[in-house]
């Protein structure tokens, strides 16, 4: 009775026990032993190791019917399946293990590593883990990373498709803007990992309180990279026995307070190392398209070279690039950036349109045989200085130079008679100067006034022989002009933020710009007198100025951000004897909604009005090629866009998976339009503005 | 004189044929801590008997990477035949030797499974001194043994993680047959402390620490002192 009463307490349990040994008899040292419900269950119920050739296995479970198996290192394995058993027997069963077929070779196997890590705002990619040999610059990397595009053209960068601001080295700003200087020359091997970091704050002090959606890469160097360079040949023979060359050496110098990068390369396979393209009319690659507000207008535009194939190795080029860059610290609480560069090239093209058409039994044969070279040489420099006043303020000056002269030759052969030539000097020199002020007031709140200064000349000569226009009179004919912009802006703006949910900005600012404007065309006689002809002649200048107040809120709630955002503008214009004031807002609201850790969508509105640049402005023509001349009806007129947009987003960086699906819907009100006038030599075209809507409605799918 | 020269060569036979023919592996593991830069390397080199784990980063050259130096490199050994494991640490410069016993962990068995490198691992949990740690492991190298002082399941540990994600050990690397050297003895120490006694000591040499901290520069503000290892927190608040 007592035995009954205490029994509860005790596990009536399943026991099994024995020996394990080898074929020679020897007890294994250790095994391990396995219980699985069934031969091919994956899962393992409960295991005991099995010391100096014995074992004994309690069972914890009740089993209808289990398998027992027996693996040791160098055995192969032995199983044996059990029905249900009784419990208070303890079964015994001894085990003879086989030895496995010996092996004596060293077999390695390696786990294939993971390239990219993720660290809140940060994914680092290790360069090895997206190398397969064959790229020489890093750019050729950048290509392959997830979530990254690259622009062939221009150089430029989008990561998850918003445009880098730089290109970090070791957490220093080298190269601003220009960032494909190192994209395309830093070499591979000089890189460990790249960095690619999102929410990022140029200014440190505005941590926090920025709304910011910036993105840059930083690249990380291996280490012991003091100073290190390279130098690349490329030979070869091309078609008509000239050299084929590809010459280049970069420099790279890294210390803690020095880092600089020098370039310089010559090629004419129809590379594109530098940041600045010339084989299209024109192309402003990330650095320039942020100052395009400060440029002056080309009333002759350059020469674009069209074509059917791809522009790489179409062109032919001489192209010679030079650029150093630089950064340093002077003392504790300065920082001295500053970059110089040079290019010059030589891009031609041969082109030959022949065109065969039949009429009635006629046969008319029209051809265009087109030589056209054009060298353009810049020389430019900027330079940074930041300065850190206060723990909580920070000053950077900024100043920019630059020189740019192009000159386009143009032989056209018509019909195999009829001989044109005609070349077109541009120069252009512009420069601009920066000053910035930060001053933190509190924890959450910032101040910051920003002054800007700019001047862009601008004064191109297009020369014509023989004369295209009064071609009884002329035996050359000139067309100049000149267009010059002055700018000068400030603005305050105070940023806040409220805990980490809601960030808002205020600001005041004032745009002055003026524009003057002067044309004219003239005719060179047989007896070299040179005779101006009134009816092309303009001399004007287009003011504008403009008082702003932008006002901006964005909050989150959940997984949702709401952004508002309002410029409300009082814009004063001045053009001839014409004048004009409008006061307007300019809104815009997104929201972005996070639906997994991976996927996104975004809904955006904005409403801006534009008045036109002064390329619209000038009345009388401008002959702009042999066979165009150009003028305008101005208008004071606004262009007027309602632009919306919704997209959708996948970035999977661990399947290497991105999609972006997306849809514009825009509606213009206002544009210029055009009318042709063809005459016998020479076609006019005037420009005029009318209040027309345009609706435009497109869908993009891209993915990766 | 005959009896003791065959004795000799077939214990040095049996030696031979133990520390050559015996099939020993070497895994590389790489260790996340979330720190700045998170992963080091370690290695385990083991076989039926004995297994060595060492800091890749002690190693200077590929050419000794099988080659254990008992006095130079740190390392952990566990010992089959004694059911103990060896380690040491530096503190301030003067150097405790302990031990501690090789089965340190009740194992919990949980039905997930997972491919590492091609071995099916099979999942289990534990809880170890202060953290949660789940491991997956390999029934096809039936050792027991894992990174680290883990240990104690039926195969080889490939995978180890703290369920609040600071540390993690992961296998890269699986080398089969390698050919491994152990010079000079790898039990070093004199005496060996227990766990319970080197913690005592750690703790105490910490909170030593915490004071001459707080007296160099703590003045009348309060003062937070914290040290913390896988195995042991220390916590100190004036």
């Amino acid at each position: 009775m007592l035995h009954f009463l205490l029994c509860p307490f005790i596990s009536v349990s399943q026991t099994i026990k024995g020996t394990i040994k080898n074929e020679k008899g020897e007890k294994i040292t250790t095994a391990s032993v396995i219980i699985r419900d069934s031969l091919r269950a994956e899962d393992i119920r409960e295991f005991v190791i099995a010391r100096n050739g014995e074992y004994s296995i309690t069972l914890q479970e009740k089993y209808e019917r289990f398998i027992l198996e027996i693996t040791a290192n160098g055995y192969t394995k032995e199983f044996v399946a059990f029905g249900s058993i009784d419990k208070e027997i303890t079964y015994i069963r001894d085990f003879v293990l086989v030895a496995e077929s010996e092996q004596i070779e060293q077999i390695t196997i390696t786990a294939k590593k993971n390239p990219f890590s993720i660290n809140e705002d940060t994914t680092k990619f290790d360069v090895q883990g997206y190398a397969d040999g064959t790229e020489r610059k890093i750019e050729d990397i950048i290509k392959k990373l997830p979530g990254v595009q690259v622009n062939e053209k221009t150089g430029e960068i989008k990561y998850k498709n918003k445009s880098i601001e730089t290109i970090k080295l070791d957490g220093d700003d080298l190269f601003g803007g220009n960032y494909s200087i190192g994209s395309r020359n830093i070499n591979v091997d000089m890189v460990e990992q790249i960095q690619a970091i999102e929410n990022y704050s140029d200014n440190p002090l505005l941590k926090g309180i920025e709304n910011s959606e910036k993105v840059i890469l930083n690249l990380k160097l291996k280490k012991g990279v003091d100073v290190s360079g390279d130098i690349d040949f490329g030979n070869g023979l091309m078609a008509g026995k000239k050299f084929a060359r590809d010459v280049g050496s970069t420099i790279l110098a890294v210390t803690k307070k020095y880092k600089a990068f020098g370039s310089l390369s010559y090629n004419n396979i129809g590379v594109n190392q530098t940041p600045f393209n010339y084989f299209d009319s024109y192309n402003y690659n990330s650095e320039q398209a942020k100052d395009r507000d400060f440029f002056a207008q080309k009333l002759i535009p350059e020469y674009g070279f069209s074509s059917v194939l791809d522009e790489n190795r179409v062109n032919i080029n001489q192209t010679l690039f030079g650029s150093y860059n630089q950064t340093f610290k002077l003392g504790k609480k300065t920082n001295v950036k500053s970059g110089l560069y040079y290019t010059s090239d030589n891009i031609q093209s041969l082109q030959e349109f022949v065109n065969n058409i039949q009429i009635a039994n006629e046969n008319i044969k029209i051809s265009d045989l087109n030589d056209i070279s054009k060298q353009p040489i810049l020389y430019s420099g900027d330079t940074q200085i930041k300065i850190n006043t206060s723990s909580s303020s920070l000053l950077e000056y900024k100043a920019s130079l630059k020189q740019e002269n192009i000159f386009t030759k143009s032989n056209l052969i018509q019909n195999d008679s009829n001989f044109f030539a005609s070349t077109l000097r541009s120069n252009n020199f512009y420069y601009k100067q920066t000053f910035m002020f930060t001053q933190k007031i509190s924890e959450r709140k910032a101040l910051q006034i920003f002054l800007n200064q700019a001047s862009d000349k601008l004064s191109q000569t297009f020369t014509f022989t023989p004369a295209i226009f009064q071609t009884d009179t002329h035996k050359q004919e000139n067309q100049k002009a000149f267009s010059e912009k002055n700018t000068f802006q400030s603005k305050v703006l105070l940023l806040g933020s409220n805990s980490k949910k809601q960030k808002y900005t205020f600001a005041l600012g004032v745009n002055l710009e003026q524009n003057p404007i002067q044309s004219s065309f003239e005719g060179e006689t047989q007896n070299g007198n040179t005779i101006i002809l009134q009816e092309f002649q303009n001399d004007f200048v287009y003011k504008e100025n403009k008082f702003f107040n932008e006002l901006s809120y964005r909050f989150f709630i959940k997984k949702w951000r709401f952004t508002l955002f309002n410029t409300f503008n009082f814009l004063q214009q001045t053009l001839l004897e014409q004048s004009k004031t409008t006061i307007f807002s300019e809104p815009s609201v997104s929201l972005y909604h996070k639906l997994t850790s991976i996927s996104s969508i975004n809904l955006s509105y904005n409403y801006n009005r534009k008045p036109f640049t002064e390329e619209y402005f000038f009345t009388n023509a401008i002959f702009q090629s042999i066979r165009q001349r150009t003028k305008n009806t101005p208008s004071l007129e606004f262009t007027k866009s309602h632009i919306s947009n919704l997209n959708y987003q996948i970035n999977d960086l661990y399947n290497q998976f991105l999609l972006i699906l997306g849809t514009n819907y825009n509606i213009t009100e206002g544009n210029y339009f055009s009318d042709y006038n063809v005459e016998t030599k020479t076609t006019q075209v005037r420009f005029f503005y009318l209040p027309e809507n345009t609706k435009t409605w497109s869908s993009y799918l891209n993915i990766e | 004189m005959r009896k003791t020269f065959i004795f000799l060569l077939i214990f040095l036979t049996v030696f031979l044929a133990n520390s050559v023919f015996s099939q020993n592996f070497l895994v590389e593991y790489k260790f996340d801590f979330k720190a700045d830069e998170p992963i080091y390397n370690y290695q385990l080199l083991f076989n039926d008997s004995l297994s060595i784990w060492r800091n890749l980063g002690d190693v200077e050259k590929e050419s000794k990477l099988w080659d254990v130096d008992a006095k130079k490199d740190y390392f952990i050994y566990k010992k089959n035949a004694s059911q103990k494991l060896y380690d040491h640490c530096s503190l301030s410069g003067k150097i405790f030797h302990y031990e501690d016993k090789l089965n340190l962990f009740r194992w919990k068995l949980i039905s997930k499974t997972k491919t590492i490198m091609n071995f099916k691992c099979n999942a289990a949990t534990t809880e170890f001194r202060g953290r949660t740690y789940t491991a997956y492991y390999t029934t096809e190298i039936p050792i027991s043994n894992g990174p680290w002082k883990f240990g104690g399941l039926s195969g080889l540990i490939l995978e180890v993680s703290s369920d609040d994600g600071k540390y993690t050990y992961s296998a890269v690397k699986i080398i089969k047959n390698v050919k491994f050297k152990i010079n000079n003895n790898l039990e070093l120490g004199n005496t060996y402390l227990q766990w319970e006694d080197y913690k005592k000591e750690f703790i105490s040499f910490h909170k030593r620490r915490a004071k001459q901290q707080k007296a160099k520069y703590g003045g009348g503000m309060s003062f937070k002192f914290r040290v913390e290892t896988m195995e042991i927190k220390v916590e100190i608040e004036e």
